[in-house]
């Protein structure tokens, strides 16, 4: 298994170069923090990491889908499927680099949104102004951190689709556009899930709308008692729910990539 | 004691059968070729052999393990190149070998390996594979496939693409490779080659196997033929046909199986009682091509 890691590594950085995505991850938000962004804005900027959680998301998906699709795209799947290791360990390597690949993503835009925010405190620290910017770039760490441990949790689902439509399609193209639909036009597919849901009550537990509420889940008893009030059950069971959701779509895809004569 | 073993192997795709009661076997040190037209299913056959496709009935053993759909430790001693080289583009030639090395504790050296396919030095060990030109890749992919130090390597069309030097460099390094006991199955269209390289022969046609034995006997099978060169070869064909000799039309040249009474001798008779001028006359063994077009017309026949 950590040879396979280490392939789907040199893999990650030396055929998809997840560095640069990184590089954007980082740098995005010291230019968005430091030069867009008004001092109003400061606080609730960081929640996005200056603009790089789209980034990190997409590039995610991106990688997700580009790493089963390019190994049939190259006739590298052969090689790769041929060898002593069973196909469950190859399909969890990959997945696993993912994440790993996630959580590298997120800390290079960390690390880009704290200097981002340090810079733009040093730039807007004089004497009158100081108590506004201390004031307005002043950050709850605990919620912060917290809110990005979710957006991963809800993350975990547009990856399994876009997984599953990767293993299914053979496709970047269809899969990346998929994820990426479902991750920027949540507005829109809320919009139609609602008016779905207000024609039959059950489809509240529609894995869209599950994953959006567990996505922006904050942890307070305020948010507890909307999910209680909208699904008439605790979040335990949100999540649950949820995890079966993801289970499900990601046994789907190992299933079809499992079966794939090639 | 065989290295590979295929025992009454078929699949299905539908109702189409694409291999029927295959059975065959390869020895240590054996180069083996896979011949037949395209869609005999020669390239099922190594895809089942390489674990990438399930099979239907039958069983294929390699090295005392059952080779099963997308489960086999056994594969960490096989090597393939199957239909084109399996290449990242962004990878350099070393790059390739070291990922590829990774699956094996005791792989090739890289660089002796490298240089013996040609593709080391600064012009392609630090170039990216996306440039490379379709002989490198298949010196590439054949470099892979011999990475892990296989005991058995199933190969493609491996001379697809190169120039004449890299298939004498290629076919040399197999030849040394199965001298130290390395087995190969090897499938190609360029006859010439595998009949200069192969020891064994299995030839496959619609999915089932016609013919298994060692190149020399299959070959020797073959007719040998007089081919005669006049001043009036469609008339030389009528002689020799009214004799009742196995005669064809060549590209220049009357070509007379030798079979029973014919001889050479017999032949130069024949054409000088006829007033024909003989200006050419050769006895010639048979060769692969022949032979193999041979076989699979008389299977078509029967069937």
């Amino acid at each position: 298994m950590f040879t396979l890691l280490k392939q789907e590594a040199m893999k990650a950085w030396k055929q998809n170069r997840v560095y640069i995505w990184a590089i954007i991850a980082f740098v995005l938000p010291i230019i968005t923090l430091t030069s867009f962004v008004p001092m109003a804005s400061q606080a609730s900027a960081y929640g996005s990491l200056g603009g790089s959680s789209i980034i990190i998301t997409i590039g995610m998906l991106v990688l997700t889908a580009l790493s089963f699709t390019q190994e049939f795209t190259f006739g590298t799947i052969r090689p790769l499927l041929s060898r002593q290791y069973s196909r469950l360990q190859i399909f969890l390597a990959k997945i696993i680099t993912v994440i790993v690949e996630y959580f590298l993503l997120i800390v290079f835009s960390l690390a880009g949104t704290a200097i981002g925010r340090l810079i733009y405190r040093a730039m807007h620290d004089g004497s009158t102004e100081k108590v506004y910017t201390t004031y307005y770039t002043s950050l709850d760490w605990k919620s912060f951190l917290f809110a990005l441990l979710m957006s991963f949790v809800g993350s975990l689902f547009l990856m399994a689709i876009v997984l599953l439509v990767s293993n299914i399609a053979k496709s970047s193209a269809a899969a990346i556009s998929l994820g990426i639909v479902m991750s920027v036009a949540t507005s829109i597919l809320s919009a139609v899930t609602s008016s779905l849901i207000q024609l039959w009550a059950p489809l509240k537990w529609n894995p869209l709308t599950v994953q959006n509420v567990v996505s922006y889940y904050s942890g307070t008893s305020d948010f507890n008692k909307s999910i209680q009030s909208y699904f008439g059950a605790g979040a335990w069971v949100l999540f649950v729910v949820y995890g079966a959701y993801v289970l499900v779509m990601y046994a789907l895809a190992y299933w079809i990539f499992n079966r794939r004569s090639v | 004691m065989s290295l590979l073993e295929l025992h009454h192997v078929s699949k299905n795709f539908g109702s189409y059968q694409a291999l029927d009661n295959v059975s065959f076997s390869v020895e240590p040190g054996r180069i083996v070729g896979l011949i037949g037209p395209n869609g005999a299913g020669k390239s099922t056959a190594m895809r089942a052999i390489t674990g990438l496709m399930s099979y239907s009935d039958g069983e294929i053993i390699f090295d005392d393990e059952r080779i099963r759909f997308a489960k086999n430790k056994s594969l960490a001693k096989m090597g393939n190149l199957i239909e084109y080289p399996a290449i990242y583009p962004n990878f350099t030639a070393r790059d390739h070998m070291t990922y590829y090395a990774m699956d094996a504790k005791d792989h090739a050296d890289i660089d002796e390996l490298m240089k013996i396919t040609g593709i080391d030095g600064e012009k392609f060990g630090k170039r990216k594979a996306k440039k490379f030109s379709l002989g490198m890749k298949q010196r590439l992919g054949i470099a892979i496939a011999l990475i892990r130090n296989p005991k058995f390597v199933v190969l493609d069309e491996p001379m697809n693409g190169l120039d004449p030097q890299s298939v004498h460099d290629i076919r040399a390094l197999i030849r040394s490779l199965a001298d130290k006991g390395v087995a190969f199955l090897i499938s190609s269209h360029l006859l010439d080659e595998l009949q200069r390289l192969a020891d064994d022969v299995v030839i496959i046609n619609k999915g089932k196997v016609l013919r298994r034995e060692k190149m020399v006997d299959f070959l020797a099978e073959g007719k040998t033929q007089v081919k005669v060169q006049t001043s009036d070869n469609d008339k030389m064909l009528a002689v020799a046909k009214a004799a009742g000799w196995d005669a064809s039309m060549g590209d220049d040249r009357v070509l007379i199986a030798v079979q029973g009474d014919v001889t050479a001798q017999k032949v130069l008779k024949l054409a000088t009682d006829e007033g024909l001028e003989v200006t050419d006359i050769q006895t010639g063994q048979g060769n692969l091509e022949d032979h193999l077009l041979s076989v699979l017309s008389t299977d078509a026949t029967r069937a």
